[in-house]
């Protein structure tokens, strides 16, 4: 017999307490005080009824007192929720994984309805199978082993508060996986917003239980900076709101700096699976963080607010010798994202034998380990990890990182050479222009800072509308699928059945002691 | 008897008297009115004479006048048999002063004035069973030989007053006054009390001997609760709901008794047993005559 409810060592230290407590009672019980009175003859109509209250007297009797222990003892293992242990081979080892990510966070009832199915799944198991829980948010960790008592599960679960990130899909089903890794029954059930398709890549046998989420969000999509075509230095920055619900809604978006300074305060109504973007223009690149708000609260309140941070882009201050060409110096400097620089320079471009080099290290040779390599836009030059036989060919321009070094601009001797007019042509200084660019780490696309809320919030998938980030993956792609998953098989065990007989035994000791106690057979 | 009887308790009771509805016939002479016809001083009624009745009770006068002969009769006042039952059980002796001084004092008050009127009186002491009783005819003799009787009595075991009534009234004797001095507190209840004092043919009297703490019991805390008289034992736990069901058994009690004596017309006196008795004569001497 097992005793899934708690420890067998604790039901027995419980039954043992409850007979020493009797015992103490029954030393303890009241003594009364002998008195002598001219006639019982009225108290004994006085006593009649108040001694069957009375609560030492029960403990006067011996059999009174065994059907009191009876009755205290019986509930007490009926508490341990025993059950014979059966056959151990066919013992199920099953992890739950509570979603407690930001999904969860913010969603009081959402999250006490993934508590509660974890409960349920907890109860439904027989008495002899194991159960693991794990906590699903962006640390994912085991908060009941398999030898853990059952009961414990409730108190661990409310100590948990959901977070307000996301929560490690991954490396939950990767810890359940590992948990399960050798267990001959396994099962891993996903409580939360399950996700058939990775469930089923997966190779453990997994189960969703879907949670109901709220009916209505209105949320922050993305935050994308985009820079000017002309001036990388500035761009707009789009916020990308959705709206789900029964009914259409007006949102107030507002964004600020991370200072306070307001940047945008705008209200726009928005329908039913409907999204929309708010532009704040012209915003220079200065690496400030901002900070977008969106109202009214709603039954979501984590993905209303979203903080960003815009990329840091100052001019590339660029300084060479006197090889350096007069019209290509013009031609670079008339960039607005280059400054030409006589004093300092945040890049030094040398024009002489061998390889110009801006910055660092000069690269001699072809013998070098490149890695993050950006070809230039020369004529003829053709974009090719081979670089080293470029570079000796003579026709092109490299922008690239050696290991352990700063980035380098590497241009090929063919292109200075004698009778070249290469650095007269205006490609050649846009081609460089391009180059310092992606060596400040620059380029046109935009800077997009997708809300993970998006990818969390199962409301988004559930719109007609998908809703897609720019330049981006779709919500719905990455989205929790919704649909119902197949149902495991239950596990009903018996253990109900012999705790209710331990119950009803006890029932049946207090019928027995009341009847006796009524035909004062017993005090 | 000097501590019990004081003279002045001998003269506080010489104005009391015994005054009966009812005397019953064949008692010798005495000072209450009877049914019985003789050689009192009251007149009753004329009847025609007969031969052989007393001439000295012709009316001479009423021949005279109507010239036919007419005997005037006269009460005859008899003595009342007073039958005093008292109860000398254990619980009549438990705590101080104990309840069988005032029972005796009353038996006592009862016998001297039932004395003084030539009443005969029976003095019946019961405790588990009857007692051999004392009966005194009259005169002062018959008073100190009472109140030297009363002086000797002792606890007598436990109170049975079914049992006691029951003997008494199978006796062959001429109904009178039955006075029952107790404290009632008979196993049985009211209910068994009554139910036997209802076999006795006498006129009652029930002198109920109380004490306050019959009905405010001071008491506390968790007591085992001995019964003076017997082995019987009650754990009880004093609180002011078994004390009010104390009382309500108490009143039960007494009420019961109250109710029997109003049904035969007896009378039903409470003397505290922690109070002078002289000064509850009214209780039992309402008006200092005590009608029966």
């Amino acid at each position: 017999m097992t005793f899934s409810g708690i420890p067998i060592g604790w039901a027995l230290a419980l039954a043992a307490g409850a007979a020493v407590a009797l015992v103490l009672l029954h030393r303890l019980r009241v003594r009364p005080r002998e008195l002598r009175v001219v006639t019982v003859l009225f108290w004994a109509h006085a006593a009649e009824r108040t001694r069957a209250r009375t609560l030492f007297e029960r403990f006067r009797h011996p059999l009174t007192y065994a059907l009191l222990a009876t009755i205290c003892i019986l509930p007490c293992l009926a508490a341990a929720r025993p059950a014979w242990s059966g056959d151990p081979k066919d013992r199920l080892y099953e992890v739950v994984v509570v979603d407690a990510g930001m999904a969860m966070h913010g969603a009081e009832d959402r999250w006490n309805a993934a508590t509660t199915a974890a409960l349920h799944e907890a109860e439904r198991l027989a008495g002899h199978d194991r159960l693991a829980v794990i906590v699903a948010d962006p640390w994912p960790r085991v908060i009941q082993s398999f030898t853990d008592p059952k009961p414990l599960l409730k108190r661990k679960l409310a100590g948990v508060v959901p977070s307000n990130r996301p929560a490690d899909r991954t490396g939950a089903m990767r810890l359940a996986e590992a948990l399960l890794r050798g267990r001959e029954h396994g099962q891993a059930v996903w409580i939360g917003d399950p996700d058939d398709a990775v469930m089923n890549a997966s190779g453990a046998p997994w189960r969703g239980v879907p949670v109901p989420g709220p009916k209505q969000n209105a949320g922050i999509v993305c935050m994308t900076f985009e820079p000017a075509a002309g001036d990388p230095l500035r761009g707009l920055l789009r916020v990308r709101v959705g709206s789900w619900g029964p009914a259409g809604r007006d949102v107030t978006l507002r964004v600020d700096r991370g200072g306070g300074a307001p940047l945008l305060d705008e209200t726009r109504s928005l329908s039913p699976g409907d999204v929309t973007d708010f532009i704040v223009p012209d915003l220079p690149a200065d690496g400030d963080a901002l900070i977008a708000r969106l109202g009214p609260a709603d039954e979501r309140p984590a993905d209303g607010t979203a903080t960003f941070r815009v990329p840091l882009r100052t001019p590339i201050r660029v300084c060479g010798g006197d090889a350096v060409a007069g019209s290509l110096r013009a031609a670079i400097a008339a960039d607005p994202s280059v400054q030409w620089s006589e004093d300092g320079c945040t890049v030094e471009v040398r024009i002489g034998d061998g390889p110009a080099v801006i910055g660092g290290t000069p690269v001699s040779g072809g013998d070098h380990d490149f890695e993050n390599a950006v070809c230039g836009s020369g004529r003829g030059i053709v974009p090719t990890p081979e670089t080293q036989v470029l570079l000796r060919a003579g026709e092109s321009a490299l922008v690239a990182s050696v290991k352990g070094a700063p980035p380098q601009l590497l241009i090929s001797d063919a292109l200075w050479g004698g009778g070249s007019d290469v650095s007269a042509r205006p490609a050649l200084a846009v081609m460089l222009v391009q180059t310092l660019r992606t060596l400040a780490g620059w380029d046109n696309d935009p800077v997009t800072v997708p809300s993970d809320r998006a990818v969390e919030d199962p409301l988004w998938a559930q719109g007609d509308a998908v809703m897609t980030m720019p330049g981006s993956r779709t919500a719905s792609a990455v989205g929790p699928a919704m649909a119902e998953s197949p149902k495991g098989e239950v596990r009903r065990s018996w253990w109900p059945s012999l705790t209710a007989a331990l119950l009803g035994m006890a029932f049946v000791a207090f019928l027995v002691e009341a009847a006796l106690h009524a035909r004062g057979r017993i005090p | 008897m000097a501590r019990l009887f004081s003279e002045e308790f001998v003269r506080a009771i010489e104005r009391l008297r015994i005054i009966t509805r009812q005397t019953p016939r064949g008692g010798r002479h005495a000072e209450h009115r009877s049914p019985d016809l003789g050689a009192g001083m009251e007149f009753r009624d004329f009847r025609a004479y007969v031969p052989g009745d007393d001439v000295r009770r012709l009316d001479w006068n009423l021949y005279r006048r109507t010239g036919r002969l007419f005997l005037r009769l006269f009460e005859q006042p008899e003595d009342l048999p007073v039958s005093i039952l008292l109860d000398v059980s254990d619980s009549m002796f438990f705590e101080a002063p104990p309840r069988a001084d005032a029972a005796r004092l009353a038996t006592a008050i009862l016998a001297a004035v039932a004395l003084q009127q030539h009443d005969r009186v029976t003095i019946q002491p019961f405790g588990a069973d009857l007692l051999p009783p004392l009966s005194v005819n009259t005169g002062r003799a018959g008073l100190r030989r009472a109140l030297t009787y009363l002086e000797r009595l002792g606890p007598a075991g436990p109170t049975n007053v079914v049992r006691a009534a029951t003997r008494f009234a199978a006796r062959r004797q001429r109904p009178g006054l039955a006075a029952v001095v107790s404290d009632f507190f008979d196993p049985t209840g009211a209910v068994g009390v009554t139910e036997a004092l209802g076999h006795l043919r006498h006129r009652l009297a029930l002198v109920q001997v109380i004490r306050s703490s019959d009905t405010d019991p001071a008491l506390d805390g968790e007591l085992r609760l001995l019964d003076c008289e017997s082995a019987g034992a009650v754990d009880v736990s004093i609180t002011r709901e078994s004390v009010g069901r104390y009382r309500q058994a108490y009143a039960a009690f007494a009420e019961g008794l109250s109710l029997f004596a109003a049904r035969r017309r007896a009378v039903h006196a409470r003397i505290d047993a922690d109070r002078p008795i002289l000064d509850q004569l009214d209780e039992l001497f309402a008006g200092g005559v005590l009608v029966t």
